[in-house]
């Protein structure tokens, strides 16, 4: 019996659920769940089933078995630099695991869920900050210029740079809508995806 | 567990000769210590991938002469590579209007060439990288995830991941001739086909398929069907009640002595498989991103000479293994 006390209680929780076929919403599971996903759909895989929990390179494989190419669901890639060569920057890489929780939509400091299983707190050069990314007048809060009542040129959170992608690029050039940049497709009000698409890795 | 391990230790040392074609930064750039053999008229313009710089590689062919074509799915290119003088190096490479998936070659220097943003697959000529004519036309396939050939009878199978399907065209005309399969249940459909191979001698299409991650009677597998689609057999990833042998089938080739090899593109190993028993008697590569180890691998090659060609995806690389060793 002693050995029980030895396994992590999440880790153990993992173990029943993928032994038992549990699924998400049943007791056993310890974590709220997408409803894209299942437990199966990334845990008790091949290669890792010495050890229910995923670990380094293997959660990259894992989610881009299915989101990568010649992969069966929605393609997404890491951000990394531009891959037609002309990136702006030294070598850099952020992988699904620093953007994404992949066991839940957390809730952001507002109470509201992000979308996309995307994390409530991101860390980057400059430090952890909080995220939100929710619907606003039928789009995400990226570099809308919309408040929530419509009003335009609203500046999003002020002060909190709290876009998925002003996080780390906290540059109001850049990456705070852009209104005084001499960017001008960065005025524009699409959100930042649209046009630094993820499955090209986030490069323009 | 143990025995697996201790059979993956044993055939490891042998297997691994030389990891080629590093183009990540770490690594030293093998292209670079070799002139390239290059394609002889290739236009210029036509090059968008310079030596040593794959980005995304996915799928492998090989053609009778042991040249390697790769699809580079985020360059948007072909990517061809000379095998020898103890390297793999890039000869050439050609870009194509979109993000290219499947890849093969067929007689008569016929590159076919599995488009997912375009939704076609192409017919270049390997001489030039032109395009030459497409299969079925536009709209003829959703996501042309895998192709195979077979030149003796000017057939080509495509492996349609939208139609849950494998559709046979004919190589003279590009016309579309016959599907196997499509969506259905049970093991003799296919539910989620990544990646194909043909064993010409029986006359059967292999067909790698993730099953259906969601429904627990949908495990992953390989399923074996007739050139003309009647179901032979299907190999499963699952092996007893909790065992498992692979998860996330794709690229897929049966060597001379009739073995199927197979990548996991989760665990980063190449599995060895009995034809008949579906048992895996050794596997190449293990998971990491270093010399020899396999980070979304996605397909291979195997040829005359025993030496098997693996896309490495994630590092960016061909990873080279000898069989048997
Ligand atoms: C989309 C992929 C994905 C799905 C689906 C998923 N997990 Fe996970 N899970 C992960 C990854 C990746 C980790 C490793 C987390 C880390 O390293 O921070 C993990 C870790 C865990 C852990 C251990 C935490 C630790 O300490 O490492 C438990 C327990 C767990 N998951 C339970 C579940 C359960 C129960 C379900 C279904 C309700 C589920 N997971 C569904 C990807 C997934
Ligand atoms: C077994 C295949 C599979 C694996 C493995 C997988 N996913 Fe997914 N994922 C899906 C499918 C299917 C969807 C639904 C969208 C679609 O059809 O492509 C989805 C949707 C998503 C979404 C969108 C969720 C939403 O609310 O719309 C995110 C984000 C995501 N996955 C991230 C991940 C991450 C991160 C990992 C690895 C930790 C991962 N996925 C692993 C199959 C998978
Ligand atoms: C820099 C942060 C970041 C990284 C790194 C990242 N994502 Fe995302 N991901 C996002 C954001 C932001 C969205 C929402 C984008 C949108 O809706 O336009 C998203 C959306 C998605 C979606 C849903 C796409 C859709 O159209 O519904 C999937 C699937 C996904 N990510 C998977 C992954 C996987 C797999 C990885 C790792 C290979 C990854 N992500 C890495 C930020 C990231
Ligand atoms: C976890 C931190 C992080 C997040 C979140 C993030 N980035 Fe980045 N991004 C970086 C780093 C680091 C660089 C390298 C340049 C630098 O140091 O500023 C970079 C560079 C870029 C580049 C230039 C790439 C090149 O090669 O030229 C673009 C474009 C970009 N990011 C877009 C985005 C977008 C769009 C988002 C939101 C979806 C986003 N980033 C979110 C860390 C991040
Ligand atoms: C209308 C399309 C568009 C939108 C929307 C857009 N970008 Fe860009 N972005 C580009 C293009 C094109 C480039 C490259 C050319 C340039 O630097 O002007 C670029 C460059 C960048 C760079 C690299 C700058 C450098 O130093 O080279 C970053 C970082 C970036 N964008 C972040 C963002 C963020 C964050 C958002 C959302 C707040 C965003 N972009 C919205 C098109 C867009």
């Amino acid at each position: 019996m002693r050995w029980l006390l030895l396994i992590p209680p999440l880790a153990a929780a993992v173990t029943l659920a993928l032994l038992f076929g549990l699924e998400s919403g049943d007791a056993a599971s310890a974590v709220a769940l997408n409803p894209n996903h299942e437990c199966s759909f990334c845990h008790g895989l091949h290669g890792g089933n010495t050890n229910p929990l995923l670990r380094g390179a293997s959660i990259e494989a894992t989610c881009l078995s299915c989101h990568g190419p010649a992969g069966t669901a929605i393609l997404a890639d890491v951000h990394k630099n531009d891959p037609t060569g002309n990136s702006c920057c030294a070598p850099f890489r952020v992988t699904c695991m620093e953007c994404h929780d992949p066991h839940s939509n957390q809730t952001n400091w507002r109470g509201n869920e992000n979308l996309k299983l995307v994390r409530a707190n991101i860390t980057g050069a400059n430090g952890t900050r909080p995220v939100v990314l929710e619907t606003r007048s039928g789009d995400f809060s990226f570099c809308d210029l919309e408040g929530p009542t419509g009003e335009t040129g609203y500046p999003q959170a002020v002060g909190e740079y709290d876009n998925v992608c002003d996080v780390c690029h906290a540059n109001p050039d850049l990456a705070r809508h852009h209104l005084n940049s001499d960017k001008q497709h960065h005025q524009s009000p699409n959100t930042c995806p649209s046009c630094h698409t993820h499955d090209n890795a986030f490069s323009p | 567990m143990q025995a697996r391990f201790h059979k993956f230790v044993r055939f490891l040392p042998a297997a691994i000769v030389f990891v080629v074609l590093a183009s990540c930064e770490e690594l030293p750039d093998a292209a670079s210590t070799h002139e390239p053999r290059g394609l002889t008229g290739l236009r210029p313009d036509l090059v968008s991938v310079a030596p040593g710089e794959m980005q995304s590689p996915v799928r492998i062919a090989q053609d009778k002469q042991g040249r390697l074509y790769v699809s580079d799915y985020q360059s948007q290119s072909v990517v061809m590579l000379d095998a020898g003088g103890g390297g793999v190096f890039v000869a050439a490479a050609f870009t194509v209007p979109g993000n290219p998936l499947g890849i093969e070659w067929a007689k008569g220097n016929l590159l076919l060439v599995g488009n997912a943003t375009t939704r076609t697959v192409d017919v270049y000529r390997t001489t030039n990288g032109k395009w030459f004519y497409s299969l079925g036309g536009v709209g003829a396939i959703g996501d042309p995830s895998d192709i195979a050939a077979d030149s003796d009878r000017d057939l080509a199978f495509v492996v349609d991941g939208e139609a849950f399907a494998v559709k046979v065209f004919d190589l003279r005309n590009g016309a579309l001739l016959y599907t196997i399969s499509g969506p259905g249940p049970g093991s003799y459909y296919l539910q989620n086909p990544t990646a194909i191979a043909l064993d010409p001698s029986r006359g059967e299409v292999l067909v790698s398929d993730f099953g259906d991650p969601a429904v627990s009677g949908s495990p992953p597998s390989v399923k074996i069907y007739t050139y003309e689609g009647d179901h032979v057999k299907t190999l499963s990833g699952k092996s007893g009640m909790l065992g498992q042998k692979f998860s996330r089938p794709q690229g897929l080739a049966v060597d001379a002595l009739g073995r199927i090899l197979l990548v996991d593109a989760v665990a980063g190993e190449v599995l060895v498989l009995d034809r008949q028993t579906g048992n895996v008697l050794e596997t190449y590569g293990t998971l990491g991103s270093g010399p020899g180890e396999l980070w979304l691998p996605l397909d291979l090659v195997v040829d005359d000479n025993q030496m098997l060609y693996v896309t490495n995806n994630r590092p960016r690389r061909v990873e080279v293994f000898s069989l048997g060793g």
